[in-house]
């Protein structure tokens, strides 16, 4: 297959798997499934669990892509919406919490070279963005984000109360938002 | 706090962090009533996805096993094998109003819940938390030698295959025995329950089939119901597994089942 997720025409491919099209599928599956791994295996960092929720992910896809609404949302930020969502589910899913818990040299390493990878061309916004916050919350941010962190675990792995934890997000997710749109 | 009382800047937090994934399931319920209700707060939603989508789209491709599409395909010919009434749960539970909530999987009896399953069994390394997660999904297990003789199997040659018939973990409810060669179906009913204006339809499903192929019914009142098999039709692919539907008396009127899945089990070879 030689679509990939730039090149191919999603949200034709979107409709036409609406319409329960198995080659739409197929296709769909061909320029989006590489990707969508990658971001499902960040976040559980297993790869059998990443399997089972990439494969959920397409069953939802199979079965809600009549739901997606393209007035409302662009084809690849709606896929990557519901690979995410399994993965955080199948997260929380598992009981307790992970028990790795990252030490504030792991959050660093985590967090940083992670927004260099940033295209620089027109990402510009969210790395400037994100390099405003504070220290700790772009980490917690970033961990959320990209790696499924819950306040809890985020609370664990500062040794801070998820209250706290829960200020910071917000805190930073409103700075982020404010800068964003200066930047627009 | 009621839906009407979250205010501009919680709204946005809400959205916010929904879309980080950070919200209790209290408030990620809320949130997504909120989506199914607000179209303001879905765009919000939406507009958190997008300013977030770069962190996304830096994730370098991951080459994907290719057994998973293959786990995909068997998975999709089942849904449509099992039609609309096949699934049990498709409009309940939550769902974000987008098709894209979390915890919004058609909960069916599915492919994939089977083999998830059997996985758990291999590595036992799920805690008891997540079985009672995965109570949704079927148990296959193998059935223990003793049982097999109290059950009147014992002894059974090689290349026979059975499957122990049960729900949620349940005491089995039919035992089935399969001999390909002979191309003999063996239904012992141990503690199936048939409503009397209902048949009990035996599937038998493996992977890579187009769709789950009718072995027959499951004779009423009888302790054995006997059902043939034509050599070739039955293991000849990966995860054979035996499924019982409830349909009208006498059967599926179309070739694929039409009622709710009822049981199911893994056939594994006898020893």
């Amino acid at each position: 297959m030689s679509h990939t997720m730039e090149l191919a025409d999603l949200g034709g491919l979107l409709r036409q798997v609406a319409a329960q099209d198995r080659h739409a599928f197929k296709s769909l599956y061909s320029a989006t499934s590489a990707k969508l791994f990658g971001i499902i295996l960040r976040i559980l960092k297993d790869r059998d669990l990443a399997s089972d929720a990439l494969q959920e992910t397409y069953i939802k896809v199979w079965q809600n892509a009549g739901t997606y609404d393209a007035g409302q949302s662009r084809p690849v930020t709606w896929l990557v919406a519901v690979a995410r969502n399994t993965a955080i589910d199948a997260l929380r899913r598992r009981a307790p919490s992970r028990l790795v818990v990252e030490d504030e040299d792991a959050l660093e390493q985590i967090a940083d070279p992670l927004v260099s990878r940033l295209d620089p061309a027109d990402r510009q916004t969210l790395r400037g963005c994100l390099k405003e916050l504070d220290d700790v919350q772009r980490r917690c941010v970033i961990l959320a984000y990209c790696d499924g962190y819950s306040r809890a675990e985020l609370g664990q792995a500062t040794g801070r109360p998820e209250a706290t934890v829960k200020t910071w997000l917000r805190r930073g997710l409103q700075r982020l938002k404010a800068c964003m749109e200066r930047g627009l | 706090m009621s839906d009407a009382e979250i205010r501009g800047q919680d709204r946005e937090a809400l959205a916010g962090e929904y879309v980080l994934g950070t919200l209790t399931a209290e408030e990620q319920a809320r949130a997504e009533r909120l989506m199914l209700t607000d179209a303001a707060f879905r765009k919000q939603v939406n507009d958190w996805r997008e300013r977030f989508l770069p962190l996304d789209e830096a994730v370098p491709p991951e080459p994907v096993p290719d057994e998973i599409w293959r786990r995909i395909e068997a998975h999709v010919n089942t849904l449509d094998a099992l039609g609309p009434q096949g699934v049990s749960n498709r409009s309940s539970g939550r769902s974000s109003g987008d098709g894209a909530g979390m915890g919004e999987t058609a909960r069916l009896i599915s492919l994939e819940a089977w083999q998830r399953r059997a996985r758990f069994w291999r590595r036992a390394t799920v805690s008891a938390g997540a079985l009672a997660a995965c109570l949704a999904a079927l148990v296959a297990s193998a059935p223990p030698p003793f049982l097999l003789e109290r059950l009147g199997i014992s002894a059974p040659a090689p290349q026979r295959y059975v499957a122990v018939v049960n729900r949620d973990g349940d005491l089995p409810a039919l035992l089935v025995n399969v001999d390909p060669v002979a191309g003999v179906v063996e239904v012992r009913s141990v503690a199936a329950e048939t409503p009397p204006d209902k048949s009990l339809e035996v599937w038998y499903i493996e992977d890579g089939q187009p769709q789950p192929l009718s072995l027959g019914i499951v004779e009423a009142g009888l302790d054995v119901t006997r059902l043939v098999a034509r050599s070739g039709e039955v293991l000849t692919g990966a995860n054979p597994l035996i499924a019982i539907t409830l349909e009208p008396l006498g059967g599926s009127p179309v070739p694929g089942p039409t009622g709710p899945l009822v049981y199911s089990g893994k056939l594994i070879p006898v020893e």
